[in-house]
């Protein structure tokens, strides 16, 4: 209907728009207002991303027609901190961690201040039920539970100021590392100025949408789009007709996607169309306009089934649906089965999850006159998208420029380039005009690169003192529709098992099926978690099998430093025995485990990931893969991973330092600026972060693989130690001293041993810009050469150094229901030295969450044509801050030497250990293992229920 | 139906509403707190071509004991003023205690309790206990109005009694007796912002002996509409809560059940689930009498 005019008040002045009556309160602020610190990250009141006071109260604005606020009062998040100052809730959250990919906090912080508004001491149960409706998949809650319960320590002036700046502590090695600061964008994401790609508005922009097919296997007959078309307001249409044949994907052996299906459709939801159009409600009427007839073919959904004769084929070039084999044997398998004393097999079934990150995906494309591409993308790897694109478009590299502005979370999701990176792209060029696209939270369903569900058959043999002496595994990877991150997935499900036992024979078999449902992907901790799961439980198992305690048999099993695993990995600092040990006490594991009630139950499950990995994804070098040569792989990095500038101000007060790291929330950001200040020799609140844009920013290759903190690290601190480097003879000159002898720190430079003779830094580099110009050092960092084995898929799993962990869970199960409550998890960590403690708990706590959610309720579920049942977050569930135990988050001492100031991953790593403590503190509270993810309340009750009829059974039969 | 294309009617004062839905009738959605109207335009789900929205109607907003005792609740009170009104004390508690439990802070303030009658959801969670408190609903239209027992509304999933010409303004909850209690047991799969799998309200009103004399149980997610077991109502009278009556209404409520398989969970577990919160509820109403 007609718009109509609407005067309201916001944040305390009145505002007047024309608008449709039913239009969100959410996009006319974001849309109208520019107030974007408000979020939309579900759009039907599940996240409450986009929470704001009316009158007030909190309420979902993505729910509230603009047609209901006329006269009313609203406040956002731009409404709090008034004149640029915090409110002292706000400093809680930037002090206390409470913030990571801030894609929630806007929510989080306006339900928080309305809770301490009519409630100023609020209990902890009073904090969780106020923020019950506010979803946060980064932090966990501690952060953020903490920062409303501290909010008091921040009020009064001056306190955000002092926090943010330690005093100087000479007795400590590093003045920037291995500290807790605030992250460098936290105060952005606080007052909702963060701008994510969703936010970005261009002259002149349109937007686009894509047509999904509504079919989950199918021949396409006919797209007509001519009613579409003729929609005013439609500014084009393109179809897979349109498109390029140049199929595109991540593994280059296995690039299987069409940018829009030409001939054949493989799932439901797969873009068969993409309309641009001036707004995004004419975009979703064209989409309903166009008439699509395809063939139903009968789909394929159970990868299990997928493998049988006959079966439909998903695509011709995967012969039985078999999209890879992995095929792997190492040491002695027969010997070691036979040398056994006890041998167990069991079969177990993961579950098929999303990332399911706050923020959705989101694009905005343009062009340049000069024929460049400028791109902003949610993207967690600008670099592939990057090299995705052109391979795509047939264009340079170099003719493209990614932006990655503020990303609400990836977990992997975006680690892929998406088909709204590159039809808003061929969009833009077909209208010239900017185009925006934004996933639907259902739309990040069916574009899927979740989780593979994977089937695993595991066979392990100890001999009497539990000491591991072969393992058989073999796995069946539901891949969905096309190859995504799949190959490697395959393969990480069987390299990362050896990391963390000493296992004298493996052998894995792998297969990665394709089925018709949205493809799979790398999902935090990339293929492992399930292997990881069944392994831990199948050794807890073996454990009771030979009456061991389930820390014994690890213990005597555990990983050391400095070893050559049995496929390969070198494995370098190893603190894993400690972890064990430090669990094992903190948990009171010995009073506790066998020693508790019906109903409540303990358990431990321990992991490790790599620290990046030791090679690219793409072979040879940077360079448009049509013009690239036939490349043998060679056992080396040919480029740089990590790739960093710093440039001095030309006053010597601050720093400029360029990486091409993404920031997706995880804080690579602030512990790369940390890095790069202790080998400068300055605070790190002189240094900003330029790492956003690829015009600025050298090639990182991206968040994923935990690589960014050993990788990106090395790169920034070599700039910096460059830098410094440059500064030294002028330095020298001042202090009379030999430049071999200049050292900086704490913002002067200064004769080794002798710190009371100081020059101040800033005061050298405009020395240097006086005589040489712009004062700049680079660094970059390569993986070892030479990593891996010479067996087919060695490269996978490989990596300059490896996290350890274990965690120990409590679970009350409510054994009339089989409802789970995780109560407490005791997590400890060989991270090696960590950067920054606070973000290294808030990885940690995160994962712990997602990884219990994983565990006990998440799960995508289909119907019998490839629909999903739950596209969306309240079919889908995420843990709330009442699901969220409480955690304890320890490191162990540790030193990694090829790392960064002694630094390993954490990101990943900390998801590993979570699922099987779950499943084994849930197994030692009901005595039923539960061997399928996720482990529901129906299922440990049908459990409970198969175990007491056959406990009944005999007692049946002996009365007869 | 895309939103572009509905009409939207902001009534001034409840005649116009009801004008508006008499001139309208089943082509008119009424919006009330709007938790559901724009996902189900965007889903598909609604194709209504007028939204007559009741923000203005003040007069629907209030609740209010009247003088015989009973509460007296406009329809479009929200779930929170359910939470956290004075005027929910007392006999009345069992209502706060269920609408505590419902959604999100965020929703609760926008979700009124017209909404959750008229949605007609089958995992609504109100229904239920204001069944077993014996609540009826007042309706008006343009022909005027009349009252119909809450358990009389539903008539399937997302289908009630409703004209097309008629809204619901008002929902009493009679003065419960003193030796009275009322209780709800939902589950749901995680702790917060969740969905009843399954619910059991139940209400008894006893004797000096503490032998029942009225009973009404109500099950909740896992029958089109809220399940009135009458069966079972029926049966508690002239008995005290013990163990083996416990046990057969159990049975009886769960054979009541007629459960759906979802995403949430299996009819078998729905029937278990059942049979758990009617033990649970059950030994709660005693517990309350007891007190």
């Amino acid at each position: 209907m007609a718009q109509c005019l609407y005067t309201f008040n916001v944040n305390g002045h009145s505002q007047t728009v024309a608008a449709d009556p039913l239009e969100s309160l959410a996009d006319v602020l974001r849309d109208r207002l520019h107030l974007t610190g408000t979020k939309k990250g579900c759009g039907a009141g599940d996240c409450g991303a986009c929470t704001v006071l009316i009158d007030g109260s909190p309420v979902n604005t993505c729910l509230t027609p603009i047609g209901t606020v006329n006269g009313r009062e609203i406040t956002t998040i731009e409404g709090l901190a008034v004149n640029g100052e915090l409110t002292p809730l706000q400093k809680a959250f930037v002090h206390e961690g409470g913030i990571q990919c801030g894609f929630c906090t806007p929510g989080m912080v306006i339900s928080a201040t309305h809770l301490l508004n009519d409630n100023p001491s609020p209990t902890t149960d009073e904090i969780k039920e106020a923020l019950t409706g506010n979803l946060c998949r980064c932090t966990g809650y501690g952060g953020i539970l903490r920062a409303v319960q501290r909010c008091d320590n921040y009020r009064g002036d001056g306190t955000c100021a002092k926090k943010a700046e330690p005093p100087a502590d000479k007795s400590r090695k590093y003045d920037n590392v291995n500290i807790s600061i605030p992250r460098v964008d936290a105060a952005d994401k606080v007052t909702g100025r963060a701008v994510y790609t969703a936010d970005v508005t261009l002259p002149n922009m349109a937007y686009g949408k894509l047509l999904g097919s509504p079919v989950a296997h199918g021949i396409i007959k006919k797209i007509d789009i001519s009613k579409a078309d003729a929609l005013p307001g439609v500014l084009t249409i393109l179809t897979g007709a349109d498109v390029t044949d140049t199929l595109h994907g991540v593994s280059p052996a296995r690039y299987d996607e069409e940018i829009l299906a030409k001939t054949k459709v493989r799932h439901i939801g797969e873009p068969i169309a993409a309309v641009a159009a001036i707004d995004e409600a004419t975009c979703k009427k064209a989409l309903s306009l166009i008439d699509v007839e395809i063939e139903p073919l009968t789909p394929v959904l159970d990868p299990m089934q997928a493998v049988a004769d006959g079966a439909p084929i998903v695509h011709e070039r995967y012969k039985g649906n078999i999209n890879t084999h992995v095929e792997q044997e190492f040491g002695d398998l027969e010997k070691g089965f036979a040398d056994s004393y006890h041998v167990r097999e069991e079969e177990f079934i993961g579950n098929h999850i999303q990332q399911a990150p706050m923020e959705p995906h989101a694009s905005v494309a343009t062009w340049d006159h000069d024929g460049t591409l400028v791109l902003y993308s949610s993207t967690q790897v600008p670099h592939y998208v990057q090299y995705m694109m052109a391979h795509v478009l047939h264009i340079p590299l170099g003719k493209i420029r990614v932006i990655r502005p503020a990303v609400g979370g990836g977990f992997g999701g975006k680690a892929a380039t998406s088909p709204i990176d590159i039809c808003s792209a061929l969009l833009s060029k077909a209208t010239g005009r900017p185009i925006k696209m934004v996933y639907t939270r259902e739309e990040t369903f069916t574009y899927g690169r979740g989780r593979h569900k994977q089937y695993m058959k595991f066979k392990l043999g100890v001999d009497k003192e539990g000491r591991i002496k072969a393992f058989k595994s073999e796995i069946y990877l539901d891949g969905g529709a096309y190859s995504s991150f799949g190959v490697a997935t395959a393969y990480y499900a069987g390299s990362m098992i050896p990391t963390l036992y000493h296992l004298p024979a493996y052998r894995y078999d792998g297969y990665r099926i394709m089925t018709n449902k949205p493809a799979c992907g790398a999902m935090r901790g990339h293929g492992v978690p399930q292997p990881r799961f069944a392994f831990e439980c199948l050794l807890n198992m073996v454990a009771d099998d030979i009456g061991m305690d389930p820390v014994e048999i690890r213990l005597r099993n555990a990983m050391d430093a400095n070893t050559m695993t049995v496929n390969d990995l070198d494995i370098g600092s190893c603190e894993y025995k400690a972890t064990l040990e430090q669990v094992r006490e903190k948990s009171d594991w010995n009073n506790k485990y066998g020693k508790l009630p019906a109903g409540k139950g303990i358990g431990i499950g321990c992991g490790g990931f790599v620290s990046g990995a030791g090679y690219c994804i793409y072979r040879g070098q940077v360079q448009l893969s049509h013009e690239k040569p036939r490349e043998h792989f060679q056992k080396k990095s040919i480029f740089p991973h990590a790739n960093a500038i710093a440039k001095v101000s030309e006053d010597g007060m601050a720093v400029v330092l360029m990486i091409g790291a993404a920031d997706i929330g995880q804080g690579s950001d602030t512990v790369l600026v940390q890095m790069c200040a202790e080998s400068l020799g300055i605070p790190a609140s002189r240094i900003r972060m330029r790492s956003e844009d690829s015009d600025i920013s050298p090639i990182d290759l991206g968040a994923y693989s935990s690589r960014i903190t050993l990788m990106g690290g090395h790169a920034v601190s070599r700039a910096g130690t460059a830098v410094v480097e440059k500064m030294k003879p002028y330095a020298a000159k001042l202090l009379g001293c030999d430049p071999s002898e200049v050292e900086a720190r704490h913002a002067t430079m200064f004769p080794r041993g002798n710190e009371s003779h100081t020059v101040l830094w800033e005061e050298v580099a405009r020395q240097y810009f006086n005589d040489k110009g712009p004062l700049v050092g680079t660094g970059c960092y390569k993986p070892p050469d030479g990593l891996g084995g010479d067996y087919k898929g060695a490269t996978v799993g490989t990596s300059p150094a490896y996290s350890f962990g274990s965690a120990v869970c409590e679970v009350n199960v409510d054994l009339e229901t089989g409802k789970v409550k995780v109560e407490k998890f005791t997590d400890y960590h060989d991270c090696g030295t960590p950067i920054n403690p606070q973000s290294v708990h808030g990885q940690v706590e995160g994962a712990i969450v997602m990884s219990t959610g994983e565990t006990i309720m998440e799960d995508i579920q289909f119907d019998e044509k490839g629909n999903i049942l739950n596209p969306n977050l309240h079919g889908y569930l995420l843990m709330t801050i009442k699901d969220a135990p409480e955690i304890f988050s320890g490191l162990v001492d540790s030193y990694e030497s090829r790392g960064p100031f002694g630094a390993k991953e954490i990101g990943e790593g900390s998801t590993l250990p979570v699922l099987g403590a779950v499943a084994h503190a849930i197994a030692n509270a009901t005595g039923v293992w539960i061997k399928d993810l996720p482990i529901t309340p129906e299922k440990i009750l049908n459990a409970l229920r198969k175990k007491q009829e056959s406990a009944e059974a005999p007692s049946l039969a002996a009365t007869r | 139906m895309h939103i572009t294309d509905v009409e939207f009617h902001q009534a001034a004062s409840l005649d116009e509403a009801l004008d508006l839905k008499q001139r309208f009738g089943a082509e008119a959605h009424v919006l009330a707190g709007g938790t559901d109207l724009l996902v189900e335009l965007a889903t598909g789900r609604t194709t209504t071509k007028h939204v007559i929205s009741l923000s203005a109607l003040d007069g629907l907003k209030q609740m209010a004991v009247l003088d015989d005792g009973s509460l007296a609740i406009g329809s479009l009170v929200t779930i929170a003023q359910l939470c956290n009104s004075p005027l929910i004390s007392g006999k009345f508690t069992p209502i706060r205690e269920t609408t505590i439990q419902m959604a999100t802070p965020q929703i609760r303030n926008m979700a009124t309790i017209g909404g959750n009658i008229a949605g007609a959801v089958p995992c609504a969670d109100t229904p239920p206990i204001l069944i077993c408190m014996g609540a009826t609903v007042g309706i008006q239209s343009a022909d005027g109005h009349r009252t119909v027992p809450l358990r009389e509304m539903f008539a399937g999933p997302r289908q009630t009694a409703l004209k097309p010409n008629e809204i619901i303004t008002s929902v009493t909850v009679p003065a419960q007796p003193d030796n009275s209690a009322a209780a709800y047991e939902r589950f749901a799969l995680r702790d917060g912002n969740a969905i009843p799998v399954a619910g059991v309200a139940g209400s008894i009103t006893v004797g000096d002996a503490k032998q029942i004399t009225q009973a009404c149980i109500t099950l909740a997610s896992v029958a089109p509409i809220p399940r009135v077991v009458d069966d079972a109502g029926q049966d508690l009278v002239g008995k005290t809560i013990d163990e083996a009556v416990v046990d057969h209404i159990a049975e009886m409520c769960s054979n009541n059940a007629q459960p759906i398989c979802d995403v949430r969970g299996s009819d078998d577990y729905r029937r278990r689930l059942v049979t758990v919160l009617t033990r649970r509820c059950l030994y709660r109403l005693r517990d309350m009498i007891g007190n």
